[in-house]
């Protein structure tokens, strides 16, 4: 109760800077706060939602391709050495490359459609949790593994009593993380060759100079980070709360 | 008189032979040489780092040995088969399982049905039945190592292995845990090895004790059990057991 009324309070302090920055501005590049509000609630039924569930449905499959194939991977690089020894310098020569740049290859492998804008998501939130999960696991105390060896269990017993629980914060939280990220490159991707998402509507508004309009779809993308972003957090307090 | 060095027990179904461990170059064991009466305790003591640990995980199979053997009525040991419970020093409980899931893990890993009558009974006797569905993070040291003794007999185990279990509480807690360990010993019976430093311990708890010194391995019937701090058998043997951990030679003539 006490975290919902700070974020309100929060919000009411973000309104009233935006409300203070658009009489400043006095531009319709910048429109009030209640207009735009009054619009997205206005339109949200219609284009607002059909859009975020295009840009929800994105981010979703990327980050679920994402956690389906970096956590095991993570997981095993953590646990084996000799293994992570031999991949842990490709991964060194790839996470610091800026996915975006990548783009433009995206694009010519599988054209304009929805695969390229979940692979962009998933190439990013892939390494964030590849390597949150590897550096987890790679520091957990061998003790926890000894009441299961001297049971005789095998490696598969090991992966899913020990090795999963363990680190399924840090997949939660790796996801949190690269939520900001990929929603920005989901963003970003949703304004090529494209004619659904919230990017499309927020660059296809300003282009028609419906800055209302753009400033509603700009409102809801935040909308969406946000309860994306909670959403996450509840979990892993859920997870981690013991 | 104590009978020091020679196999004490008749029953010696609990057999290690000639054991070496080396880890990284470095020989931790060195022809360890001891066994154990079929549902008896032995306390393993000596000073710290003399290898009492890892003779354990040796025996529970959670390192390799380098030579020699360890048997169960004449057949080598082995964890996929034989069911070993496993007690250790910092209680090995899993913060994202309640108690109860945490104590019937050995269940699932060796695919048994659980016996809801058997682990009644266990918690029962621990007094932990009220802490079935909270999380180890919100239990004291007495209650997590009372947990980690009910996993360690859910499987009503042929082998048990506990490691410096008691080391974390405090006096009054450690009486106590050795009392229902004890009892829950004399229930289900297993052979058991318990890693001690601590040579009190080791005498009201152990039906035998081996002293590691120096890489050598002694062992001794331990005739002071439930007997008072106070008599004489027991300052013999403390007396003995003290000399053995300090490495020095023991000359029986003098008792």
């Amino acid at each position: 109760m006490k975290n919902i009324t700070k974020l309100l309070a929060a919000a009411v302090f973000l309104i009233l800077l935006w409300q203070v920055g658009s009489i400043l501005i006095d531009s319709n590049i910048l429109p009030a706060p209640y207009p735009v509000i009054s619009n997205t609630i206005k339109n949200f039924n219609g284009k607002l939602l059909m859009h975020g569930l295009y840009s929800l449905k994105r981010i979703f499959l990327g980050i679920t391709f994402a956690a389906l194939t970096a956590w095991p991977i993570g997981i095993m690089l953590g646990y084996h050495n000799k293994l992570d020894n031999l991949i842990s310098p490709v991964i060194y020569l790839l996470y610091p490359v800026p996915k975006i740049a990548l783009l433009p290859i995206f694009m010519l492998l599988f054209g304009l459609g929805d695969a390229t804008k979940i692979s962009m998501i998933y190439i990013i939130i892939f390494f964030q949790i590849l390597v949150n999960t590897r550096d987890t696991v790679r520091v957990i105390n061998p003790s926890l593994f000894y009441p299961l060896k001297v049971l005789g269990a095998s490696k598969a017993q090991i992966f899913i009593h020990v090795l999963v629980p363990y680190s399924l914060p840090s997949l939660v939280s790796s996801i949190r993380i690269a939520l900001g990220t990929g929603i920005a490159v989901l963003f970003f991707s949703e304004t090529f060759g494209s004619q659904y998402g919230l990017g499309y509507f927020i660059m296809d508004s300003m282009m028609r100079i419906d800055y209302i309009g753009m400033f509603s779809g700009i409102l809801t993308l935040s909308i969406l980070g946000l309860l994306l972003f909670t959403a996450t957090e509840y979990i892993e307090n859920k997870i981690t709360n013991h | 008189m104590p009978n020091v060095g020679d196999k004490p027990m008749i029953d010696n179904c609990f057999k290690v032979e000639k054991l070496n461990v080396t880890i990284d170059s470095n020989q931790i064991l060195n022809n360890i040489d001891f066994s154990s009466k079929t549902g008896s305790i032995t306390c393993i003591t000596g000073v710290s780092g003399i290898g009492k640990t890892t003779l354990l995980k040796t025996v529970g199979q959670i390192i390799d040995k380098t030579s020699g053997n360890i048997s169960l009525r004449g057949n080598p040991i082995n964890n996929k088969e034989l069911k070993i419970g496993y007690v250790p020093q910092d209680h090995g409980l899993y913060s994202w399982l309640k108690v109860k899931s945490n104590i019937l893990l050995p269940c699932k890993i060796k695919k048994m049905q659980p016996k809801e009558s058997l682990f009644k009974e266990i918690v029962d006797n621990l007094g932990i039945s009220h802490l079935a569905d909270r999380y180890p993070n919100n239990l004291s040291g007495g209650e997590k190592q009372r947990v980690a003794l009910a996993r360690g007999m859910i499987l009503n185990p042929e082998i048990l292995l506990v490691d410096e279990a008691f080391s974390s509480l405090d006096a009054l807690s450690k009486l106590s845990g050795y009392n229902l360990f004890l009892s829950l010993h004399e229930r289900f019976k297993p052979t058991t090895l318990v890693i001690t430093h601590d040579l009190d311990e080791a005498l009201y708890l152990a039906d035998s004790i081996v002293v590691l010194s120096r890489g050598e391995c002694r062992q001794l019937d331990n005739k002071a059990k439930g007997h008072k701090k106070t008599d004489k058998i027991y300052l013999e043997h403390l007396s003995i057991v003290e000399t053995l951990v300090r490495g020095e030679d023991f000359d029986e003539k003098h008792y």
